[in-house]
């Protein structure tokens, strides 16, 4: 018995498929589940953040296309954003919690995160200053804001954004070879 | 090398920009397909990160929460039988009609209510886009008229109900077959559909980014029009 892939689920569920949508949620809701909660620790706000985003990937999956990148990626992203939104909200309100950080896990399934992709952003990110990969981590795993990532590392604000350009530039050049 | 803009980019994937600079980004972002391409780069080079998270099964409560939320009770598969009887319907001949003379709706004094159309229109011209909705089956079908092509950009429908946030209904494209979606829908509201000019692959943030090329509000159709 062949699976429908990833992306032809995407394609029936943008055509408003409601069974292809349910089966791409139960082949992806776990790992777009456990990268929201590494942004928000609080399961109330993690569910609230996936409902929003699985809605999200109802409503735009028409707009899908293969060209634009795997559809994996492109699910991780509605649900990061939708964390994010979510994350910064509840800060604003003084509710948000500090993820600890914990060095990036290199898992990898049949639908993660391709090994060769993970490998040379491990190795560029290797490369960088020890503060500049925690900052990149920090705000791209947990979902730092700048003000936060001033906090975690006990650094002024306005160099925050002058690592992070500089980290950035670097992983950059080294990734793009 | 990675020039301001870029790095920009690279902050608004990571998520560091603060609100009035992400404001500032989006509202570029819309206008220079440029840095679109820069923000999908960053994507790509960023993502193993993400997607290198443990898996967590979520509750089980979680995905009846999502149903509810867009409105579709579980589907049968590989049931078209309503789409074949929408095809065949008086429905669907009022709007070929409507398609071939180009004229705007008018509900009449004594609507019975065999459905719903929208014309999408610039300022009440031809219409680009007709949005017809059939209560009984909660069907929507969304039929491009005369869309002009968009190079680097692409057409989303919205639509606008009084009091709620924008809801995206999907993109448009020259010579698409029309698009059916199930939706639940409360004609009686003040339904407004529009259609925005978005960056290629449609808006960053879920909301209208762009400007609105075609709107037009869903009236209630008499039978027999």
């Amino acid at each position: 018995m062949s699976e429908a892939s990833l992306e032809e689920l995407l394609v029936a569920t943008g055509q408003g498929d409601a069974a292809a949508f349910h089966t791409l949620y139960r082949r992806t809701s776990a790992k777009l589940y456990g990268m929201i909660l590494r942004i928000l620790p609080d399961r109330q706000q993690a569910e609230d953040a996936m409902q929003e985003s699985y809605v999200r990937v109802w409503r735009n999956a028409a707009g899908y296309d293969a060209a634009r990148g795997r559809p994996l990626t492109w699910l991780a992203a509605i649900a990061r954003n939708a964390a994010i939104d979510r994350r910064r909200a509840e800060s604003a309100r003084g509710d948000g919690r500090l993820a600890p950080l914990e060095p990036a896990l290199l898992v990898t399934g049949a639908d993660g995160a391709s090994p060769e992709l993970l490998a040379a952003l491990a190795a560029c990110l290797g490369r960088l200053e020890e503060g500049m990969r925690e900052l990149i981590l920090a705000a791209y795993v947990h979902g730092d804001s700048r003000e936060e990532l001033a906090q975690r590392l006990g650094r002024p604000v306005g160099t925050i954004k002058t690592w992070l350009h500089r980290g950035l530039a670097s992983l950059k050049a080294c990734l793009d070879g | 090398m990675a020039d301001q803009p870029d790095l920009d980019a690279a902050e608004f994937v990571l998520g560091t920009l603060d609100p009035e600079e992400r404001r500032a980004f989006l509202l570029r972002l819309a206008r220079e397909p440029d840095l679109a391409r820069a923000v999908s780069a960053w994507r790509e080079r960023l993502a193993p990160l993400g997607l290198a998270a443990p898996d967590v099964a979520p509750p089980a409560g979680l995905w009846p929460r999502i149903e509810q939320a867009i409105g579709a009770a579980p589907a049968a598969a590989n049931d078209d039988r309503p789409l074949r009887r929408w095809k065949a319907g008086a429905l669907a001949a009022s709007l070929l009609a409507l398609v071939t003379t180009g004229l705007a709706l008018r509900p009449r004094t004594e609507p019975m209510m065999h459905g719903s159309l929208a014309a999408l229109t610039e300022q009440g011209g031809t219409p680009a886009v007709l949005v017809a909705y059939d209560p009984k089956r909660e069907m929507l079908k969304v039929m491009p008229v005369a869309i002009p092509p968009q190079a680097g950009r692409s057409l989303q429908l919205w639509l606008m109900a009084e009091g709620t946030a924008p809801e995206s209904i999907g993109m448009l494209t020259p010579g698409m077959t029309p698009m059916i979606r199930r939706m639940p829908l409360d004609p009686a509201r003040r339904l407004v559909f529009a259609v925005s000019v978005e960056p290629a692959g449609g808006s960053p943030t879920g909301r209208p980014t762009g400007r609105i090329a075609w709107s037009g509000r869903m009236m209630p159709m008499a039978t027999g029009t």
